[in-house]
């Protein structure tokens, strides 16, 4: 599938091309929200509500090529808000429901460590690690130097190490 | 550098790779995202308009929605009942009505009126002791683009205009490539329903070419169900205000939630922004986002609405309280010098500003940095202390700066200070608060 064109001709105001390009995503943009939100439903009102966007802003895409990063993007934001939203009794019961749902004990540290992390770091940590993404495509996304976002990068990972190390301490006692 | 940092984020993204997608409910909640966006496109914002009787009813209309879940049981009923997706459209944002129409409490009427090509139905209704909201839809044959109820009046068989408490009604709606069917809802919210089950309702519709009076007769078959009252009696403390919650009766339209304010407080509580029921599931009922949220009973007494479970029957029920509009007591009121054109008096903070008088209208500014969709005044009187009844009040939102509109018929006759009550303001206390109800 050439993803370029698609891209060009869904900014172009084709539907199906749009409709194509969200289906294509859909599974990341599930799965990024998943790990943000913790549960179904508030994931499928994200999806909803990051296909309505998208569909809204679809001229901001500046380059093609950038499409899915831009579009994760818009997930990672609207994740933000609803966190940021959301009380925290609430959501506290949420992580815990998850976890009594998964003997992982790996993934629940790191989990629990991303929760803690600046919006930023997460982010970044969300592009590059969980989708994969280079550097130079985060950069152009959001519109920075490479080496910005370099920087962040690093920034994150020291701070997830902080995060996992404060977890650990906890653990140890 | 960070090898075993990068480690565990790899092994979490894998922990992903088999996490269990609902690939239909993902699909259709990609399809209700692209629909909605695709109908904004086309389409001015619908405006409700909301209308007010003795009681100070606070009413807001909240632009966000959010989208519920249809079983295939209930899919399969909506596709029995003819324009019942157009009502499940509407009340996509309200789990308690949802619920009400799959558990078949939705009543229908099909009872319809044509003149000259424009026709109006009353599709059905749902009611309950205190509630009526009633389904219309507006047909022609030629494309509109712009279908306004002008006039709704509703009647007792006696053709006797009905006492009601508060009334919530879309009236206006457009599109800039025209539609040949419209449809909305009418709210209406009395002390008590009225004991007879005929009504009759007036309606004026305009349309691009026409304006037509209708009348139509109806009558409820269904038996109301009622109320269910949970005595409470607790408070709690938001940031030194306290809150006391006395009872919660659950209506098939909406729970009512009695809350009294300490008149001790130093602040005067306006509207609960973030407040719901949550059951032992952790599933959770919001506030009535579109429509009627609270009435206030007195300065210090107010009810809240919020969506019904009355179809649901959780075995423990709690409120959980996050955030509150509140003003100091000593700046409720929002005072102008309408000779002057001046700001006399306003809640602190440069939220409100650049005050105008231009002819009969008071014309204010509102900036917030989060949304806020409702109107900041109540109860409006000038300064001999005489009530103002205003015609009507414009929120014009351009670009984040919101212009705030108030019509007084005659406005020079009245004396200036105007003070207007602050009934809705974007400044908030928090908390976290859970009480239990059940």
């Amino acid at each position: 599938m050439n993803d370029e064109k698609t891209v060009q001709r869904a900014i172009e105001g084709d539907d199906t091309a749009f409709l194509n390009l969200i289906q294509l995503y859909k599974i990341d943009l599930y799965k990024t929200g998943y790990s943000f939100l913790k549960n179904e439903e508030d994931v499928l009102e994200a999806i909803q509500e990051v296909t309505y966007r998208a569909y809204k802003n679809i001229r901001s895409v500046r380059e093609a090529s950038y499409f899915k990063t831009w579009l994760i993007r818009i997930m990672i934001n609207y994740c933000n808000d609803q966190l940021k939203k959301k009380n925290r009794v609430v959501l506290g019961d949420e992580v815990l429901t998850f976890q009594g749902s998964t003997d992982d004990y790996v993934t629940l540290e790191i989990e629990d460590a991303m929760l803690a992390l600046d919006e930023r770091s997460r982010e970044i940590l969300t592009l590059k690690y969980f989708h994969d993404m280079k550097i130079k495509d985060i950069a152009d996304s959001m519109q920075r130097p490479e080496g910005t976002v370099k920087t962040w990068l690093n920034k994150a990972l020291k701070s997830l190490r902080e995060k996992l190390e404060e977890k650990g301490g906890n653990v140890n006692v | 550098m960070y090898k075993r940092e990068e480690e565990k984020l790899t092994e979490y993204k894998n922990s992903y790779d088999d996490i269990k997608v609902p690939l239909d409910l993902l699909d259709e909640a990609i399809l209700t995202g692209f629909q909605k966006a695709k109908a904004e496109k086309g389409k001015k914002p619908r405006n409700r308009k909301m209308l007010f009787s003795f009681m100070a009813a606070a009413i807001l209309f909240f632009g966000f929605f959010t989208s519920i879940k249809l079983s295939p049981a209930f899919a399969a009923y909506v596709a029995d009942i003819p324009g019942m997706e157009k009502v499940i459209e509407l009340f996509r944002g309200d789990k308690g009505r949802m619920l009400a129409i799959e558990n078949e409490y939705y009543q229908e009427i099909g009872v319809s009126q044509e003149k000259n090509g424009l026709k109006i139905t009353i599709d059905g209704a749902i009611a309950d002791e205190n509630g009526l909201v009633l389904f219309y839809s507006i047909e022609s044959a030629e494309k509109q683009k712009e279908v306004i109820l002008e006039e709704v009046g509703l009647l007792d068989q006696n053709g006797q205009k009905l006492n009601w408490s508060s009334a919530s009604m879309e009236t206006h709606h457009a599109s800039e490539e025209g539609e040949t069917s419209y449809n909305g809802s009418l709210e209406y919210f009395f002390d008590s329903l009225p004991v007879q089950k005929d009504f009759e309702i007036k309606i004026k519709v305009k349309s691009d070419q026409q304006t037509e009076d209708y009348k139509l007769s109806f009558s409820l078959e269904k038996e109301i169900m009622t109320k269910k009252t949970y005595k409470i009696n607790k408070s709690v403390m938001i940031e030194g205000q306290k809150i006391t919650f006395v009872e919660a009766d659950i209506y098939p339209l909406r729970v009512a939630v009695h809350v009294k304010m300490d008149p001790a407080n130093s602040k005067k509580l306006l509207n609960f922004d973030d407040i719901m029921l949550v059951d032992e599931n952790g599933e959770v009922w919001n506030k009535i986002n579109n429509g009627v949220s609270a009435s206030r009973i007195s300065e210090n007494e107010a009810i809240l609405y919020l969506q019904s479970n009355y179809f649901n029957n959780p075995e423990r029920l709690y409120l959980e309280i996050n955030k509150i509009q509140a003003v100091d007591k000593s700046e409720a009121f929002v005072v102008v010098d309408t000779d002057k054109e001046q700001l006399l008096k306003k809640p602190s903070g440069n939220q409100l500003y650049d005050f105008k008088v231009e002819e009969d209208y008071l014309m204010f500014k509102l900036q917030t940095e989060e949304e806020f969709n409702a109107f900041p005044f109540g109860g409006i009187t000038d300064g001999n202390g005489e009530e103002i009844t205003p015609k009507q009040t414009e929120m014009l939102d351009h670009e984040g700066e919101v212009e705030l509109r108030v019509n007084i018929p005659n406005l020079k006759e009245f004396t200036s200070p105007i003070s207007l009550e602050v009934s809705f303001f974007p400044t908030w206390i928090t908390g976290n608060e859970k009480v239990r109800i059940k």
